[in-house]
């Protein structure tokens, strides 16, 4: 691999099936969950809160259902 | 601009195992009055619209107007009254962003369980060629020249 080659990004993980139906904020880097909760405004705001200025908000769907797409 | 696909739980059929799925699901920043936010959307080639929950909304402050449409039919024919809201729209990879000033949809979901962020054809998949390459799960944007006309400059802090 030659020093001007990109690094892979890596794959974030998929949402721990635990936050099902909610939703959760992750850090940058997507490592970190950082909040979570039912209501999108109140988990953004609790991550900022924390210190994590523009969170990445993920809804989590519920892995028993399979999603056929937006009903 | 390049996306990997979202990783996803989801129940095999028949079984009780759950199987990692991947979702042409990418980062979207959605810009109102009183700030932004970055969520995962679905890239759906099968909604004619760009759907946000309304709350989503009400938390940037987003002002809403009755859609022309009143109401779209999902699929199975379930009737969803829309409302519109003028926003910023950004979509960044590791090298490149484009943001630019659309209306889209919003939804008031009965529950907050049933939310979801809905990338459709209005607003997001007409400024792009799309590009869905299910082997390497990874989606491909390239603005139209459409969006490079309505795309707004990059800031400094971007």
């Amino acid at each position: 691999m030659s020093t001007s080659e990109k690094k892979p990004v890596p794959i974030p993980p998929p949402a721990p099936i635990e936050y099902a139906g909610q939703w959760v904020a992750w850090n940058k880097e997507w490592t970190e969950i950082v909040a979570h909760g039912r209501e999108f405004a109140d988990v953004h705001r609790e991550a900022i809160h924390k210190g994590f200025s523009d969170p990445i908000m993920e809804h989590v769907r519920n892995p028993k259902l399979a999603f056929i797409g937006f009903l | 601009m390049k996306f990997k696909y979202r990783s996803v739980f989801s129940r095999e059929p028949g079984s009780d195992d759950f199987l990692i799925f991947r979702r042409p699901e990418i980062m979207v920043s959605i810009a109102g009055p009183l700030g932004k936010a970055t969520s995962v959307g679905l890239v759906d080639t099968g909604s004619d619209f760009t759907i946000f929950p309304k709350r989503i909304a009400e938390y940037l402050g987003v002002p809403l107007t009755e859609s022309k449409l009143t109401s779209a039919a999902a699929f199975g024919g379930q009737e969803l009254p829309l409302q519109e809201g003028e926003v910023v729209l950004k979509v960044t990879d590791s090298e490149d962003q484009v943001e630019w000033v659309t209306e889209v949809c919003f939804f008031d979901f009965p529950t907050s369980e049933s939310e979801a962020i809905i990338l459709g054809d209005s607003s997001f998949l007409d400024y792009f060629i799309a590009t869905f390459d299910g082997e390497a799960s990874e989606l491909e944007l390239q603005p139209t020249s459409e969006m490079l006309e309505l795309c707004l400059p990059r800031q400094e802090s971007d």
